[in-house]
């Protein structure tokens, strides 16, 4: 019965049911009288539907119900929201169809629902929806952002900020300028739970149900309900443990309106798990943007001036919070950690016909980081000036620092990180290389400095309950799908208030249980929750120092709280806080709620996780094949609460950011719009021999606007990954005169530049 | 269709089961027998969550017929702890958070003890080798590696 403090390293409570198997995963949960969905998916990347047959999939043995797009308008549900509408700088609203859970009359994308087939067995489900006969004529397929880009009608969004008149007088100005093209290529988030749910109906209450494996259920609870053409307050979202999300389980999806649907029909309860095959097709994908940028320099490589036109790929219809990511995440700090005083941007995005595209991981920043940092390795190489240096020269080391594209960036030491990853990452790198070489392969470094502002959903509230049992609960709005929150927030309010680490429960992941909630996203949990709990906390004391002071006959001003005690100063009278709150909730202070403390936090500021990281790698030029043999960080996510947990999310973002810099990429056939890497056979991830052991190092450089000082840890290295390994290979491959790697790093790209280069 | 009786042992316990001729060891284990620790991934085996051992032999249950499992002894993450005692790997990955989400961690667990039970003294790169049957997106897998080899050195100084 210990109290634990923040920067501590307990063990995770949530893990020895995972490891024991007892994990409570959507396909692991019983359900009363539970029936099977599958959904039939179009299999044409652009087609019209003439007629849905299913008169032999509804004798086939245990259906119970086929739905199709022709039921759904009778049935009265809804387009799925988009939800950001419009440009929330411009107020331009965004262009976009609409997505009706299932196809109507036409289907956008290969993996687009079309019809739900619900049947007493899994497998009597899958027969019958082998049944369900769809005309389609099938239509060209747009899949490549030039391509859609030639038809205005195709444009969800376009949009101009900065300053163009600086940038021009910068261009004008300068020594030199460098001008890239980039597509960021697209992947398949995957996490390793497919997505699933169950949906039940209540006739009586008229109440939908969704148990669900997805990371931001109060904002899919509100939209789900447009869908269902029903009020918020009648639908309740439930997750238990949810096997990873990363961002692709964070807008809601239309199989989960397609099972509360199928629930009010069949008056069952009704559960649909993905294949992995069809998540390849339905789970909303990632990055897929393109890009003309230039960077103008002075003489001594000194920043001048950034201009960049984009354009994303949205895939087929706009998801979720998709219209937002182009207009703010990915225009909040273009240039990264680096000053440049002249910025223009021309955002665009566009519509395809390929899965719809979300978020994963660091999006927005990801690209952004992508284009400056290969634009300054490109620049180096064309001024002749060190890319160590030219970057040393341009990093902003002040704070807090206004970057000219509108936010403050409270706090950070970008040269210590800097000089610290350096440092490291290049000791006795000259020995590895003469070895590489001894062996005919050739090694490189790419360094990256990574930076972002956290966003999310900005309004998190936390409910603390002082209960009977002489525990303290914590209810959140924020979601733990991996993260630790379950071990690391009552860590922070054994800290905070003193109470014993095994007295704090957390609860989460129940739209019933507190009103609102942000769920997880954009490493928006500890800083949101975190100052909501503070907050809380504080009120907490507030109020208790009301009634110890009565308590203990003594003028509240001398009451003094520290390590859960409230304690009449100067005197050993003390009360505990968990008296305290027996004796608040006996007296019926504050309405009878004694010391139980509701808190909504709405976002003030930004936070600006961030740090330098350096990938090394080893490239065999006769085969292409690179070996990723150091990675390197030093990083700022401000105060660490747990640094055992912070260490594996930087872990694992730094595996997902390389994993697309060396091997993933979701390939799209012209023309047809096929998915082509449907499979982990066609699709690799990165696996335990593809990647090091990671240097780490964190700098904890305290954010100055929110009371714990943290910034958020989940994405960095997603961030970094992908540049630091484009420049690794450029740096070992510059003997060869190779100057582009298009797409990841896979041996076949590798191989075909240096061929490329040598002319051949 | 007539069901197949089947006659197995799980974690040291014999036991008999019926299934249809199609359903996968994992499906037996997750829907018969209610044993949900292994997870289907992929049901391709390309990704190891539904790791258990067959006499032994460490296989993908997803790619294993029920039917198959007659006259032979299977190993689930259920039958790893001793009760309430983990197993040290089990123990390792607790103490290092070798884990996350959590739904790649009994495949790994599984994974790992087979390696252990036949080499105590692996190098780094034999861990990562073998263990590159299962994927995890949370951890970057550098915990999961370094508890491996921790384990295999208590062992070996046990």
């Amino acid at each position: 019965m210990t109290n634990l403090k923040i920067g501590q390293a307990p063990r995770r409570r949530e893990d020895t049911r995972f490891l024991t198997g007892s994990g409570r995963y959507i396909d692991d949960l019983a359900f009363d009288g539970l029936v099977y969905a599958v959904v039939v998916r179009s299999t044409h990347g652009h087609a019209r539907i003439n007629a849905v047959d299913i008169s032999d999939a509804m004798k086939a043995p245990g259906v119970l119900a086929v739905l199709t797009g022709v039921d759904q308008a009778a049935a009265g549900i809804e387009p799925m929201p988009p939800y950001e509408r419009a440009n929330p700088h411009s107020g331009e609203a965004f262009s976009y169809p609409d997505q009706y859970p299932l196809a109507v009359d036409v289907a956008r994308y290969g993996g687009q629902p079309v019809a739900l087939v619900v049947a007493e067995s899994q497998n009597q489900a899958r027969d019958a929806a082998e049944l369900v006969s769809v005309d389609y004529d099938a239509a060209p397929a747009i899949t490549t952002i030039d391509v859609a880009r030639e038809d205005p009608a195709n444009y969800c969004l376009q949009w101009r900020t900065g300053d163009d008149t600086a940038v021009a007088a910068g261009m004008k100005a300068a020594a030199h300028v460098t001008s890239m093209l980039f597509h960021n290529h697209r992947i398949v988030t995957n996490p390793m739970e497919p997505r699933g749910g169950v949906g039940a109906f209540d006739p009586d209450s008229r109440r939908y149900t969704l148990t669900v494996s997805a990371q931001s259920i109060h904002n899919a609870r509100d939209h789900i309900a447009v869908s269902l053409g029903v009020a918020p307050s009648d639908v309740r979202v439930v997750a238990e443990d949810v096997g990873g999300g990363f961002g692709s389980k964070n807008f809601m999806y239309a199989e989960q309106v397609l099972v509360l649907w199928a629930a009010r029909v069949t008056g069952r309860q009704v559960k649909w798990i993905n294949e992995r095959s069809d998540g390849f097709v339905s789970d909303q994908q990632a990055r897929d943007h393109t890009a003309m940028a230039e960077l103008a320099l002075d003489g001594e490589g000194r920043f001048l001036a950034f201009r960049l036109n984009g354009c994303g790929n949205l895939g087929a219809y706009l998801t979720g919070g998709m219209g937002r990511l182009h207009t703010d995440q990915f225009a909040a700090l273009p240039g990264g950690p680096y000053i440049i005083p002249a910025i223009h941007l021309t955002v665009a995005a566009v519509y395809t016909n390929t899965v719809p595209i979300g978020v994963s991981r660091g999006p927005g920043y990801a690209e952004s980081s992508n284009i400056i940092e290969r634009l300054i390795d490109r620049a180096a190489a064309e001024m002749q000036l060190d890319r160590f240096e030219l970057r040393r020269r341009n990093l902003a080391s002040i704070a807090p620092y206004a970057h000219p594209m509108g936010l403050t960036i409270d706090s950070g030491a970008y040269l210590e990180n800097f000089d610290a990853a350096v440092a490291r990452a290049c000791n006795e790198f000259e020995n590895r290389q003469r070895d590489a070489e001894s062996r005919g392969r050739r090694r490189g470094l790419g360094v990256v400095y990574h930076i972002k502002a956290t966003f999310g959903v900005p309004v998190e509230n936390v409910e603390l309950t002082f209960g009977p049992d002489d525990h303290l609960t914590l209810v959140t709005g924020t979601q733990s799908i991996g993260q630790g929150h379950e071990t690391t927030f009552p860590q922070i309010l054994s800290d905070l208030l003193g109470v014993p680490f095994d007295q704090i429960r957390y609860c989460d992941g129940d739209t019933d249980l507190i009103p609102k909630g942000g769920g997880h996203g954009s490493s928006r949990a500890t800083s949101m929750a975190g100052t909501a709990m503070y907050r809380a906390v504080q009120d907490i004391i507030a109020k208790g120092r009301r009634v110890a002071a009565h308590a203990l006959e003594a003028a509240e001003a001398d009451i003094e709280f520290h390590d859960g005690r409230f304690q009449v100063a100067g005197t050993d009278r003390d009360l505990d806080i968990m008296a305290v709150a027996k004796l608040a909730r006996d007296a019926g202070e504050e309405g009878g709620r004694g010391l139980d403390t509701f808190h909504e936090y709405i976002r003030e500021a930004h936070t600006f996780p961030n740090g330098c990281h350096i990938a090394e790698v080893e490239v065999d030029p006769e085969t292409g094949t690179v070996a990723l043999k150091r990675y390197t960080g030093a990083d700022d996510y401000g105060t660490i609460i747990n640094p055992m947990v912070i260490e594996g999310q930087v872990h694992g973002a730094i595996a997902q950011g390389v994993g697309q810099g060396l091997m993933e990429r979701a390939v799209y056939e012209e023309g047809s719009g096929q998915l082509l890497s449907g499979s982990f056979m066609d699709y690799p991830m990165p696996r335990a021999a593809d990647v090091p052991s990671f240097d780490l190092t964190f700098n904890e450089i305290a954010c100055t606007t929110n009371p714990l000082g943290v910034k958020g840890s989940g994405e960095g290295g997603a961030i970094a990954g992908l540049p630091a390994i484009a420049n690794a290979v450029l740096d070992a491959l510059e003997p060869y005169g190779v100057t582009e790697i298009v797409g990841p790093a896979t041996p076949e790209n590798v191989w075909r530049a240096i061929q490329n280069a040598a002319g051949g | 269709m007539a069901k197949h009786h089947i006659s197995t042992t799980i974690n040291g316990e014999p036991v008999e089961f019926l299934c249809e001729t199609q359903q996968t060891l994992l499906d037996v284990l997750r829907d018969e027998l209610g044993l949900t620790g292994s997870k289907e991934g992929c049901a391709s085996g390309d990704c190891g969550a539904c790791s258990v051992t067959v006499d032994g032999r460490l296989v993908c249950s997803c790619l294993v017929l029920g039917v198959e499992a007659e006259g032979h002894s299977v190993e689930t993450i259920e039958g790893m702890a001793d009760g309430e005692n983990l197993h040290p790997l089990q123990q390792k990955f607790l103490e290092e958070a070798a884990l996350q989400c959590g739904i790649c961690t009994p495949g790994f667990l599984i994974a790992a003890k087979s390696l252990l039970e036949k080499n105590n003294n692996p190098t780094e790169t034999e861990v990562r080798y073998w263990l590159a049957g299962n994927l995890c997106r949370c951890t970057g897998y550098d915990k999961i590696i370094r508890s491996v080899l921790d384990v295999a050195a208590d062992m070996r100084s046990a």
